[in-house]
């Protein structure tokens, strides 16, 4: 027999022996209110749970930040490389989509609302001293912080991102959201990313899962290896333009190993930026290239009291321009 | 129904559409239950989460994402509402369990051949973990990333475990027992 004619024979049989249970639905529905959006404002009407969860959610973010930024190795491009969790590539995405990442509007396409703060009020709000907690590379400095709230029921991501921008103008988004259910019932706050929407034209999945970028959809006019000092490129084109640094080869193809990536990973890659490059003067401050998959205990080494209890399940850093 | 059919409903659903809701209740139903059921030991408890999970649909559709996978989120939702409902009835399903309590009399698959089991019976005689991974995989139609995301076990582990499943179930199948 066929895994498809079991898949078959399965279904009908949970088909038959479910019962009916439509009627005690509707009855409960007169007494559910209509699906409507939640956005909690910012900040005179947050409520403590969600200052509690935000908070845990930035710090989080931000010693994130300086981990991948401070501490290339080991979770630099060498060590993704030879866990097969990334491989060598260039770029993906279009500058549209990094855009909009950017701005924060394809996170939650339909109901996502977010504030964007000024980094004195987000200090402030979080009772957080951020400049104080982290180690930005030189030329870079923290710029803004969006924060995204939805609504406090169990399955909804909470959501803060935090974006850096650089004398170069290059941007570091770091997005985590956090699983507010995760934080009531376990001390340890399991973060994951959101899943931007794909745009088919932007990429294609091969049959043996690997995530290609077709040619055409790479900026042909992007910079490669030894381009001019200080020249940025196209967001989401291949290679780096920074002076001093060694450049992936502008293929225009980005692939991640199978094994390591969901379907829903893929469409983070797809949505966002697989990889990325150096965006420092000082090809040394950070030279990782990756995007990192793996359920780890990636960020135990950095010294916070939130850090040490939490666990991040899946991280996308992306440099944008 | 197609990923795409069933996102469409979900975007009714958070414009209000109780059609819509009900067409996915049609569609999705016997998965829900299948997957509540598989984690709770009550019958009558798997049909609560089951209701619930579409409160839950209806309540909350404006915060799915479009283009992530609805398969994933209703069954995400159900899996969550089952371990709820499971923590606050203090059932703990182990497998041992399940067999101690459920179907301690079971008879022996020898025995049964004559005796069709049902497909609850079936999947109870699996192990917890691997009967929730043939729900997900092939009741929902969740590939083995997503069920190995859903249910935070490692990728491999979720591989075997639905490979040495569906060889139960083919051979209670086979022997015409389901």
């Amino acid at each position: 027999m066929k895994n498809e004619e079991l898949n078959e024979k399965l279904n009908e049989l949970a088909k038959e022996e479910t019962p009916e249970y439509w009627d005690k639905i509707e009855s409960k529905l007169e007494d559910q209110p209509v699906s409507e959006e939640t956005v909690i404002a910012f900040p005179s009407k947050i409520k403590f749970p969600l200052i509690k969860v935000a908070s845990i959610a930035a710090s989080f973010a931000i010693v994130a930040g300086a981990f991948f930024l401070t501490q290339g190795t080991p979770l630099d491009k060498k060590a993704a490389l030879s866990n097969g969790v990334a491989s060598e590539s260039t770029t993906i995405g279009s500058s549209t989509l990094d855009k909009k990442i950017a701005e924060g509007s394809l996170m939650l396409p339909r109901m996502a609302k977010y504030k964007e703060l000024p980094i004195a009020e987000i200090e402030t709000l979080f009772n957080l001293k951020l400049d104080g907690k982290m180690t930005i590379p030189s030329g870079m400095k923290l710029e803004k912080a969006l924060v995204y709230f939805t609504t406090d029921e169990k399955e909804t991501p909470y959501l803060a991102q935090l974006t850096y921008t650089g004398a170069n103008k290059k941007i570091l988004n770091i997005s985590i959201s956090i699983k507010p259910e995760m934080v009531a019932d376990d001390p340890k706050i399991i973060a994951q990313t959101e899943v931007a929407p794909v745009d088919p034209n932007d990429s294609v999945t091969s049959s043996d899962g690997s995530v290609t970028i077709p040619s055409d959809k790479v900026d042909p006019s992007a910079p490669t290896s030894g381009s001019e000092p200080g020249s940025a490129g196209s967001a989401g084109s291949a290679g780096s333009s920074e002076p001093g640094v060694a450049p992936d080869e502008p293929t225009g193809t980005g692939t991640i190993s199978n094994d390591y990536v969901s379907d829903e990973y893929k469409k983070t890659i797809e949505g966002i930026s697989v990889t990325f490059y150096t965006a420092s003067s000082k090809a040394d401050d950070y030279t990782s290239v990756y995007v990192n998959f793996e359920k780890a205990d990636l960020l135990y080494d950095v010294s916070s009291e939130n850090i040490e209890k939490t666990e991040i399940e899946n991280l996308v850093v992306s440099f944008l321009k | 129904m197609l990923d795409s059919e069933m996102e469409q409903r979900i975007i009714e659903i958070s414009e209000g559409d109780k059609t819509a809701l009900e067409k996915l209740y049609q569609a999705y139903r016997h998965v829900v239950f299948s997957l509540a059921r598989s984690i709770l030991s009550s019958e009558s408890t798997a049909e609560d989460v089951a209701q619930e999970v579409f409160l839950k649909i209806w309540a909350s559709a404006h915060t799915y994402r479009i283009g992530a996978n609805p398969k994933a989120w209703i069954m995400g939702i159900t899996r969550n509402a089952a371990i709820d409902a499971m923590r606050k009835t203090k059932y703990e399903m182990s497998t041992d369990e399940v067999f101690e309590t459920d179907f301690r009399s079971q008879p022996s698959l020898e025995e049964t051949v004559v005796n069709a089991m049902t497909l609850s019976e079936a999947l109870h005689t699996l192990a917890s973990d691997a009967r929730e991974i043939v729900i997900l995989r092939s009741l929902a139609g969740l590939t083995v990333s997503e069920v190995s995301k859903l249910t935070q076990t490692p990728l491999n582990t979720v591989y075997w475990k639905y490979h040495r499943a569906i060889k139960s179930l083919k051979l209670l199948i086979g022997k015409g027992v389901l």
